[in-house]
């Protein structure tokens, strides 16, 4: 499962969303997923819920992404991966979610090394997440991957594999021809 | 070939933790994934204090110098984590 934003763009309009959905795609792409299915973050999945931004974000999605847009997912889909591929959110809620499931993790493996009297097999589980450890800052002008403050020594070394492995995907032009043929904005993130 | 600059400093926990990551880059550890692909080709620019990554780059085996997978640019700044973005 691909989200986006996570926190580098916490103030987000409707037509940002738009483009974390053409960045996301584009970045699904070169990881291997031909076909990448798009949702939206919001509290329900019927069309119609959530706030404003998501009402406006759900019209523009399925206008710009006909074929690839599921609509609305929530919280409980992000890990499974069932419904959607690539997720959108602005910045400040998917931060939020993110760390969310950081805890949920961290508490699942402590309960569960109470439950079994062994905490091993749960956090051999959670190391295997250094795979996916750090998060591309997309949609700049160079190659960027975005280490957590806390990572340990395989966690740099997976982001700098990862690093290696999107340069070799050229990724960076993949999501400039992604955005290029979608809407000019004005300087507030709306529709010039 | 890629070449990834690595930020010594940029970690939590401290430039021995990013040093061991380089060292098994170059070392050409698998990192677990696709363990069947050949992994990428990786030339690694540490950006930091020169001193410092050489000292620690030394007490992993690796000399900067003899190699041509790795080189050193030297940055003397930091900013803080009390630094408040503007």
């Amino acid at each position: 499962m691909i989200l986006l934003d996570c926190g580098a763009a916490p103030h987000a309009t409707a037509e940002d969303l738009v483009r974390f959905a053409a960045v996301g795609a584009s970045y699904a792409r070169v990881v291997g997923i031909d076909s990448p299915r798009i949702g939206l973050l919001s509290i329900g999945g019927e069309r119609g819920k959530g706030d404003h931004l998501r009402k406006q974000t759900d019209i523009r999605l399925a206008e710009e992404f006909a074929a690839e847009y599921v609509g609305a997912v929530e919280g409980h889909d992000l890990m499974a991966q069932a419904r959607a591929d690539v997720i959108v959110v602005d910045g400040f809620t998917g931060n939020v979610a993110l760390k969310s499931m950081e805890g949920a993790l961290r508490w699942s493996v402590g309960a569960m090394g109470t439950a079994y009297g062994s905490i091993e097999p749960a956090r051999e589980v959670l190391r295997s997440t250094h795979l996916l450890s750090g998060a591309s800052l997309l949609g700049v002008d160079g190659n960027i991957v975005v280490g957590h403050g806390a990572s340990r020594a395989d966690e740099i070394h997976g982001c700098i594999r990862r690093a290696a492995m999107l340069h070799e995907g050229s990724i960076v032009e993949s999501v400039r021809a992604s955005v290029s043929g979608l809407p000019e904005l004005n300087a507030r993130g709306e529709l010039a | 070939m890629a070449r990834v600059a690595v930020d010594l400093l940029g970690g939590d926990a401290g430039a021995p933790v990013v040093a061991d990551a380089i060292a098994a880059v170059l070392a050409g550890d698998s990192d677990g994934r696709d363990t069947d692909s050949t992994p990428p080709s990786i030339q690694i620019c540490v950006v930091g204090p020169e001193d410092l990554a050489r000292e620690l780059l030394a007490e992993r085996g690796i000399d900067v110098d003899a190699r041509g997978d790795i080189t050193i640019a030297h940055a003397q700044e930091s900013v803080p984590m009390s630094s408040m973005g503007r």
